[in-house]
């Protein structure tokens, strides 16, 4: 059973992208009832799947996984990813070492991070949640 | 003469109803963005349900194998590790699928362990 500072840092960890989602986007009113819940979830398992409509006619979908090294929360593995209305991807990002170089044959630059565009090529990705959401804001 | 019993029930109905539509006023004008507070005051002061969480884990994983025809333990062992992987749907559920058995290993977790006794052989004090 995770301890009560491993919750702590996980209920952390969701508030942070509960405030980036919320002041990058605007959301349902529904949203800020339904993420307690969701939390709930990542409480107990260390899992967090976010679902949310941002500016009327995207979804965004998040998705992190957690672990804990030395009193410090780790996030072992991520999705984030942008769909239109009709639920298609239009960009995602991930961390699934199946990747080694860009679009361009360039090294990626923080491997296994990488992002698949609106074109599905592979480009170079920080792996941070709010870089993601700046990429977002070009289709919004 | 009137029935005072019945006007007591009538006055405490009337009473349930104006808290409950009073309730409804609060939750509707409380709906926007939580403080960090109010966050953590939701979240960490709730009981705390694994059971719940197994539940809702197993819904998107049954959620996952009827898109896909697959059972999860199939689609862990062919699937996950490979370039095929790389795919929204399938990254998701293998996180779903290992937060599963976190959880289950968290509900079925040995609390006290009875320390393991090495007994020394007896010395037999011989001669």
């Amino acid at each position: 059973m995770l301890s009560t500072h491993q919750r702590y840092l996980i209920a952390d960890r969701c508030w942070l992208i509960y405030d980036l989602i919320t002041n990058t986007f605007s959301v349902l009113d529904s949203f800020h009832l339904e993420f307690p819940e969701i939390v709930e979830v990542a409480l107990a398992s260390g899992y967090i799947e976010i679902r949310v409509q941002i500016e009327r006619e995207h979804l965004l979908y998040i998705y992190e996984e957690y672990s804990f090294q030395a009193h410090t929360i780790v996030r072992v593995s991520y999705s984030y990813n942008l769909l239109d209305a009709s639920q298609n991807n239009i960009i995602r990002a991930d961390d699934v070492p199946h990747h080694r170089v860009d679009y361009r044959n360039q090294m990626l630059s923080h491997f296994p991070n990488h992002l698949h565009d609106e074109k599905g090529r592979i480009c170079s990705f920080t792996g941070e949640i709010a870089d993601f959401f700046h990429q977002v804001k070009r289709f919004l | 003469m009137p029935d005072t019993t019945f006007e007591k029930a009538i006055t405490e109905e009337i009473d349930i109803e104006a808290g409950n539509r009073k309730n409804t006023a609060e939750t509707t004008a409380r709906v926007g963005k939580m403080s960090k507070e109010e966050f953590l005051q939701k979240v960490m002061g709730d009981e705390f349900s694994t059971e719940k969480a197994l539940l809702k884990l197993q819904n998107k994983l049954h959620n996952y194998e009827t898109k896909y025809r697959m059972r999860s333990e199939v689609f862990y062992k062919l699937i996950v590790g490979t370039p095929l992987e790389d795919n929204p749907d399938f990254i998701a559920w293998a996180m779903c699928y290992r937060s599963y058995f976190r959880v289950l290993q968290t509900k079925f977790a040995i609390w006290e362990e009875k320390p393991y006794v090495i007994h020394s052989p007896e010395v037999s004090n011989r001669g």
